[in-house]
């Protein structure tokens, strides 16, 4: 007997418990949605909505001045004017530049990487 | 009593008056009861790890934008704090470390004046956060001054310099 037939005898089985008629009976099915799935990303362990568009957290350390780009020229015999590099602005000498190496001595090697501070307190795993 | 003595007598007694303002009833016996179970759980050193993590945290939820003088620097703060009801810091530099000096906070109120030993460990988080956006080396520490027990201003200071051996 396959599992097809089993199913369908303990189908008929149960309604004839209760006075019903198995023949009306259909088997629950719904349709997948791929509307649904985008909606509800996280149901049933859909993921792939939620992990194609992952949440960005802003990070501090990135956090820098727009650089200011010039517009492109509109007129073709006019020279474009080159666009600042990043690493130009970036490295531009600063006064807080300036303290903080003052204050961390030139000579002084930076520490070797500590166990953490905040060990205690990480999770595990 | 001389007039300098009159203003500081003065000064203290309006940082404190906004110090006790700046925490809330609705939170106040919360915060106070759950500063005494911290307190009875964890030495201080620990709860000084947590507030210095709880500082960190806050620092990133509100970045600084990169400056470029130290009076920027105090601006750029003071914004971050003011837009949350923190109170005010100032910066001064001097040879060998730079003094930041944080005023009005809600930490003393919110968590009670026996508290401060650990409770700062939030600025400590906070201010190392933001001055390592800002480029400053990991050899710089920001760390808090002992409290001067005798009673003076109701103000958090810290040091950013380097870190003792």
């Amino acid at each position: 007997m396959s599992a097809n037939d089993r199913q369908q005898e303990d189908v008929a089985g149960l309604f004839r418990k209760f006075g019903g008629d198995a023949t009306r009976y259909k088997e629950f099915a719904p349709a997948e949605s791929p509307r649904a799935q985008g909606a509800w990303p996280l149901v049933n362990g859909t993921r792939a909505a939620a992990e194609a568009a992952p949440v960005s957290v802003p990070d501090p350390a990135s956090v820098a001045p727009p650089v200011p780009v010039p517009a492109a020229p509109v007129v073709a015999a006019v020279a474009p004017v080159p666009a600042p590099a990043a690493e130009t602005v970036a490295a531009a000498p600063r006064e807080l530049d300036a303290l903080f190496a003052r204050l961390a001595g030139a000579t002084q090697p930076a520490p070797a990487a500590a166990q953490g501070l905040m060990s205690h307190w990480r999770r595990s795993g | 009593m001389t007039i300098k003595k009159q203003f500081m007598t003065t000064t203290t007694s309006l940082l404190s008056y906004y110090e006790r303002i700046t925490c809330s009833a609705q939170w106040l016996d919360f915060n106070r009861a759950m500063a005494a179970e911290l307190s009875a759980g964890l030495p201080p050193e620990e709860n000084r790890r947590l507030f210095f993590r709880i500082g960190e945290r806050v620092a990133k939820s509100l970045p600084v934008a990169r400056c470029d003088t130290l009076a920027e620097l105090q601006a750029a703060f003071n914004a971050r704090w003011e837009a949350i009801d923190w109170g005010f810091a100032t910066l001064e530099e001097s040879a060998e470390q730079l003094t930041i000096v944080h005023a009005c906070s809600p930490m003393a109120m919110a968590f009670g004046p026996d508290t401060a030993e650990w409770t700062a460990g939030f600025f400590e988080g906070a201010y190392q956060t933001w001055f390592a956006t800002q480029g400053s080396p990991a050899e710089l520490k920001v760390r808090a001054e002992v409290q001067d027990a005798t009673g003076g201003l109701p103000t958090v200071a810290l040091k950013l310099g380097r870190a003792a051996a």
